[in-house]
């Protein structure tokens, strides 16, 4: 294998482990704080790329302006899911299958709403970063780059405030003990709406960044979510930082493992390598319940 | 014995009539119920839907009396179109609905997916019903006929075996290698598909005619439907250097993708795609950055056949958009299925046997089924034409007889 070679597979690897370090580490943030795993979070995604096609490329709104307006309105969706959908779930006792329940049904209805909307064809959004780089025999879009730069510059940003500010620490603890958190006046209610909304403005940014790479549709959030459950058990359960870094090295691995294998066996090794960690470490590789 | 009285001499009378009627051709006819199974939700729905319109438009134009009918009285037709979602489990429950819930006397399906058609295939000899495909092309599904005609006396398949794509393709390269349009170079095929039935069969039959010239298969790179990131596939191409790249899918984000990102890479070799340039929508989203491409079949080209773009205006006066390739073929396999159930009846033997017989000139060329069941290809049946992006727009370039530009 060239330099060349080795270094577009490790590039490629982090661009695609980028979306998916911010796919799954909204979910583990929900998940750690409040145990529930939202099956409807590919479709957030989803509607934020029709959202981001709407007003950057239908209304040719700026795209930081028309950026911006898309994680508004899905900061709000998710804040209203929480609201309407989970937290009346969550006062109940047997709530952990209803909520998978409703969640699997949000996504169904969502997914099969935005067919009807927007109807079955695939809508292009052009790169909003243009251009090629060239290095040597390396070659990258500049799209491609600002993925990553962004993707890891948005969750540098979340976990600061997860772990350097007042609102991080009044997520971790009511991660580690809502009862708790609520006895001391945190209101736990409110935390984990504010924790659904910050998990949906990341899924928000991964459909903005994605959209012009694979057109949108409404089933591009499935495969996405997927692979965000996948980096969550993989990080473990309700681990930021670990989504994060399981999101990375899932990338990794599967594009390394194009170059050693036929296309095919990219998923058996990649899952293959999951199930290998889970086997030797059965609550991931950065265990702990935290957010 | 209790002596007639008038009224009832009326009635017996009428009753006699009423049953004489009945038995007149002219009231033979009766509402005829015609099941269809294709992809209405997933990625693939886009081409689902094209064919439940190209389906529709067949029936409506059937019913009002403008098909081209062999009887006296052709039977009314009723369309009922169930949801595959590309999944065969989910294409065997639609079909089990159709015939128990709706009493069809015909399936149309899988109208798209070949693995769908290899699943739904066994219905025709459980339930004893005539099954005919219309996109699916694997040859897979020719194969399972031949290995068992009795068990599938009752199914046909309206689209040609992937040999025709292999062959066209082939023929293609053959001919450009020897009129020094292109440069074999070091004979290095690869491939880029769909892990599909029809990705595979395709990849498989181009490769086997290549190494037959004495050329070498570098990679075969199946991916998941719906796969938008290459760039993995395409860093390994880098290094394989093929001399001819062939890619194959059927869900057009992905055939936009590859394209888009093949051009970014900058991959010397002859790209040809199969299938997914006859969508409008990749013309409108990668026209510009797919110039030179060559692809496989420009089957329907409205803007250079005459009867392609009547076709095209009764679907847009009908439906609010134009044909694409997948209303002309889902309207033609409908044609097919129409015009046997006008001959021979619904009894499914008769019916399935009339389907074999067809020679019908449509839309896509003159279809006449061979022996394994599968619709011909070739110059004389359905062509497969290989055309070229140039200057935006699409180009016949192969075979000659048929080229609306020469290759660039």
């Amino acid at each position: 294998m060239s330099t060349a070679n080795f270094l577009e597979l490790l590039i490629n690897g982090l661009i695609t482990g980028s979306i998916y370090a911010l796919v799954g580490s909204g979910i583990a943030l929900v998940y750690g704080t409040t145990r529930v795993l939202n099956f409807a979070h590919g479709e957030l995604l989803m509607l934020a790329g029709y959202l981001i096609l709407l007003f950057a490329v239908t209304l040719g709104w700026p795209l930081l302006v028309a950026s911006v307006i898309t994680l508004a309105i899905i900061v709000i969706l998710g804040a209203g899911i929480q609201r309407l959908t989970i937290a009346p779930l969550l006062r109940r006792d047997d709530w952990a299958f209803q909520v998978v329940a409703a969640t699997i049904g949000l996504s169904i209805f969502l997914q099969s709403g935005a067919q009807l909307i927007w109807g079955e064809q695939f809508q292009a959004v052009p790169y909003f970063f243009p251009g090629i780089v060239v290095i040597g025999e390396l070659r990258m879009p500049w799209q491609r780059i600002a993925i990553c730069l962004i993707a890891v510059a948005v969750m540098a940003a979340c976990a600061l405030v997860l772990y350097r500010t007042k609102l991080g620490r009044i997520i971790r603890a009511t991660a580690q003990d809502s009862e708790a958190a609520l006895a001391v006046g945190i209101p736990a209610g409110l935390v984990h709406t504010a924790v659904f909304s910050i998990s949906a403005a990341l899924a928000g940014v991964a459909a903005i960044l994605l959209s012009p790479l694979i057109s949108v549709n409404p089933w591009m959030g499935t495969s996405y979510l997927l692979k965000g459950f996948a980096v969550v058990i993989l990080g473990g359960l309700g681990s930021f930082g670990g989504a994060v870094a399981a999101g990375f090295l899932l990338g990794l691995i599967e594009s390394f493992s194009v170059a050693f294998a036929p296309s095919e066996w990219r998923d058996v090794i990649a899952f293959t390598f999951l199930i290998a960690v889970i086997w030797v470490r059965p609550n991931g590789l950065f265990s702990g319940r935290e957010a | 014995m209790p002596r007639l009285k008038i009224p009832g001499l009326l009635s017996a009378g009428l009753l006699s009539a009423a049953l004489m009627a009945a038995a007149t051709p002219a009231a033979v006819a009766q509402d005829v119920t015609i099941g269809a199974i294709g992809p209405l939700t997933g990625p693939a729905a886009n081409t689902g839907k094209a064919h439940k319109e190209g389906l529709e438009l067949a029936v409506k134009e059937w019913n009002e009396g403008k098909g081209d009918y062999v009887s006296q009285n052709p039977p009314k037709i009723k369309l009922v179109m169930e949801d595959s979602n590309s999944k065969p489990e989910v294409g065997i429950s639609a079909a089990q609905r159709l015939i128990t819930r709706d009493q069809v006397k015909l399936i149309i399906g899988d109208t798209l997916h070949s693995h769908v058609t290899l699943a739904l295939m066994e219905m025709a000899p459980q339930y004893n019903i005539p099954i005919l495909s219309a996109e699916p092309v694997a040859s897979a599904i020719a194969d399972k006929v031949m290995a068992d005609p009795d068990r599938f006396k009752l199914f046909w398949k309206g689209g040609y075996n992937s040999d025709g794509y292999g062959i066209a393709v082939h023929d293609f390269y053959a001919w450009a290698f020897e009129k020094g349009t292109l440069a074999p170079g070091d004979k290095k095929i690869a491939f880029v598909v769909e892990d599909t039935d029809y990705g595979i069969a395709n990849a498989k039959k181009i490769g086997e005619l290549f190494e037959k010239d004495g050329w070498s298969v570098v990679a075969t790179e199946t991916v998941p439907t719906v796969t938008t990131d290459f760039y993995p596939q395409l860093s390994k191409l880098r290094d394989a250097d093929p001399d001819v790249l062939v890619s194959v899918f059927t869900v057009v984000n992905s055939g936009v993708a590859f394209v888009r990102q093949l051009q970014e890479q900058a991959l010397e070799t002859s790209h040809l795609a199969i299938y997914y340039p006859t969508k409008p929508e990749f013309m409108a989203q990668a026209a510009d950055i797919a110039e030179g491409m060559y692809w496989a079949a420009l089957q329907y080209a409205p803007e250079l056949d005459a009867d392609q773009k009547a076709f095209s205006d009764r679907i847009e006066a009908e439906f609010g958009a134009p044909a694409n390739y997948s209303h002309a073929h889902a309207f033609c396999t409908m044609e097919i299925a129409l015009r046997a159930i006008d001959k021979a009846g619904t009894e499914p033997e008769a019916l399935a046997k009339e389907i074999g017989a067809t020679d019908y000139d449509c839309l896509l060329g003159r279809i006449q089924f061979a022996e394994d069941h599968a619709i011909k290809a070739g110059a004389d049946f359905v062509p497969i034409p290989v055309a070229q992006i140039q200057e935006g727009k699409n180009q016949l370039i192969w075979p000659e007889n048929v080229a609306s530009a020469k290759p660039k």
